[in-house]
């Protein structure tokens, strides 16, 4: 018994707390229910002027949650500079969160966004199921102009295992299930985007392409989503890392994976193929699948 | 298929007590098109007071003199590298067919977006007089850097303005886009532009030591050249119908317009052959450096050089370098390393 403790507790310390008490991604029947709930926040992360011009109504607009740094296209901003971002929005620890893109299309963008809080210590945070796209489709109510709330005195507290860095990767890349979630033309080496140096993916990877997550712009049941995670023999008990190019497509797997799935030993990592691609110690394999 | 005009539109909009003839000619009492386009004005707001000035008047009169209208920046940006007959070339050959296709009438920001080589992204709002839409207006001929480099869109950090919602006509007023009365040859002889100071008292924000830093480096080194947060997109190469080769860096120097002053400078394409393929030379090239100092719109609070002072004062990280200057370049360049 004492034993049995001891492991649980081990186990409890290791592995990322999910506090979260809402699904990870949320209709918009959801959401118009749950809009005046004390501590919801709504975040429409759409360009300015497609905010102004209607949203869901109370949502703030969030922007510069993902940044251009160190010669990589996607990555956290200072942590300064993030509690600032997020404070100003609104949100604190206790908020729930309610990340709302353009549209399906863009879940991989809402998911970079809801990555980004939940690694800053914002634990509940959802996603608005085929984006605000859907909510005017569902016919439902939206505000125009600029709305904003009150500033909170939200600092980050970041946990780390949710953020797979280059060393972590190099070190572990023989070790954990490495998930490559790019279009498999590219994970098979037949294109490749410009900033990436290299044709392929690292050895051993296996291919589970974001693209695969939506159907007709909402995302797929949690039991189709097992199935493909089911059908590449993942397994939940292996550290497991997701990459794509530069940090976008890799979230929405990490999203599913956690989040949805329940996962708990799952890093992103955001510099990607556009960083790993450039390490000496890393050679890529192309024209073979795993 | 429907009207591109729909009744709709006739009923909402005021501008509609007009009918179509009243702006753009033809006779709308003859039922063939060709009848009925005959003497047709396809944009009748190229003449602003014979126009939106019969309402509009002082709008359009002051705006007949703006830049925007004129696009007068273009033609005096660079004449000081030509001779005499250079000059006359350019103005005939390169800027009545070129430069000039960008200035702007009325229509192309309050109807339809602006036109672009020959190309435009149609009404704003079926033919509705639309007040401002800046991301289908300004964004557009100011696409290829300001507006992406305000909004993130090149990958970069959002300006913090836009971030929190504000976007062109915030700090630029009606008299930046209509003018106000006075022809000028540059937007940098305009009196009256957006200053951070217009919001911004560096004398009382933030704490202690930001006001005694803004206190120290306030007559020497511009707002920009320390609040720019990403690399902004600096041009080289261009060529006359070969276009240029962007390349993002953020340039830190002397401003060639303002003595003493270190400040964001970005590069300007035109090379000594630019003009060669329209049988124009720049005998006068050295006249001009190859930068302009420039407020890039893509403002943080924190950037790495308010973090850490030796990213200039050691390091120099962005100080343009005698070295990295564009080979056969302009000597002028020379009196802009720090």
């Amino acid at each position: 018994m004492k034993k049995a403790i001891l492991i649980l507790l081990a186990a409890a310390l290791v592995a990322p707390a999910f506090a979260r008490d809402v699904d990870a991604v949320v209709d918009a029947a959801w959401l118009e229910a749950n809009l005046a709930k004390p501590g919801l926040v709504v975040v429409d992360v759409r360009k300015i002027d497609e905010y102004k011009a209607g949203h869901v109504p109370g949502a703030v607009n969030l922007l510069g949650l993902y940044v251009a740094k160190d010669g990589k296209s996607n990555e956290v901003p200072e942590a300064d500079d993030l509690s600032e971002i997020i404070a100003e929005a609104g949100i604190d620890a206790k908020s729930t969160v309610v990340v709302v893109e353009s549209s399906g299309a863009r879940f991989a963008w809402a998911t970079r966004v809801a990555w980004t809080l939940v690694y800053a210590g914002v634990p509940n945070v959802t996603i608005l199921d085929g984006g605000y796209e859907e909510w005017v489709k569902a016919g439902k109510a939206v505000t125009a102009g600029f709305e904003s709330k009150d500033e909170t005195d939200f600092q980050v507290k970041f946990i780390d295992s949710y953020l797979a860095t280059e060393d972590y990767l190099v070190k572990n890349v023989k070790k954990a299930q490495i998930v490559d979630t790019r279009a498999y033309d590219t994970y098979f080496g037949v294109s490749k985007q410009a900033f990436v140096e290299q044709y392929g993916h690292i050895p051993g990877a296996y291919s589970l392409p974001a693209a695969w997550i939506t159907v007709n712009g909402l995302v797929r049941p949690k039991a189709e989503l097992e199935a493909l995670v089911a059908g590449l023999k993942l397994s939940p008990k292996k550290d497991t890392i997701v990459h794509c190019d530069s940090g976008v497509l890799a979230t929405a797997w990490w999203w599913i994976l956690t989040q949805q799935l329940g996962w708990t030993k799952v890093g992103m990592h955001d510099g990607s193929a556009q960083e790993i691609s450039r390490d000496p110690s890393v050679t890529f394999v192309k024209g073979v699948w795993r | 298929m429907g009207y591109v005009v729909s009744q709709d539109v006739l009923d909402s909009d005021p501008h509609f007590y007009l009918g179509c003839t009243d702006c753009h000619s033809g006779d709308s009492t003859k039922a063939t098109q060709a009848e009925a386009h005959k003497g047709l004005v396809a944009r009748p707001s190229d003449d602003p007071v014979a126009s939106c000035g019969q309402c509009h008047e002082e709008t359009a009169k002051t705006y007949t003199l703006s830049l925007h209208y004129t696009a007068a920046g273009m033609k005096h940006g660079v004449s000081p590298r030509f001779d005499d007959k250079g000059k006359q070339l350019f103005d005939t050959k390169v800027f009545e067919q070129s430069c000039r296709s960008c200035h702007a009438s009325c229509g192309d920001c309050h109807v339809q977006s602006p036109v672009i080589s020959g190309v435009n992204s149609g009404l704003l709002d079926g033919h509705r007089f639309v007040k401002k839409a800046e991301d289908k207006t300004c964004a557009l001929c100011h696409g290829g850097r300001v507006w992406p480099e305000f909004t993130g869109d090149y990958g970069g950090t959002p300006d913090v303005h836009y971030r929190k919602g504000m976007t062109c006509s915030d700090c630029h007023g009606p008299v930046q886009f209509h003018g106000d009365g006075s022809g000028y040859t540059s937007r940098k002889d305009v009196p009256v532009k957006p200053q951070c100071s217009d919001c911004h008292d560096a004398a009382t924000m933030g704490k202690a030591s930001t006001q005694e830093t803004h206190a120290t480096h306030a007559e020497a080194v511009s707002c920009s050249a320390c609040h720019t947060a990403s690399a902004y997109r600096q041009c080289s190469d261009c060529h006359v119908g070969s276009g240029a080769t962007a390349s993002p860096a953020i340039v830190l120097g002397h401003s060639p317009r303002e003595e003493g002053r270190l400040t964001t400078l970005r590069l300007i394409p035109t090379v000594r052959d630019t003009f060669k393929p329209a049988g124009i030379a720049m005998p006068n090239y050295d006249a001009l450096p190859n930068y302009w100092d420039t407020v890039p719109h893509n403002v943080a609070k924190r950037t790495d050089r308010t973090r850490d002072c030796n990213t200039c004062h050691e390091e120099g990280l962005y100080y343009l370098e005698a070295e990295r200057l564009p080979k056969g370049g302009s000597t002028k360049n020379l009196e802009l390393v720090p």
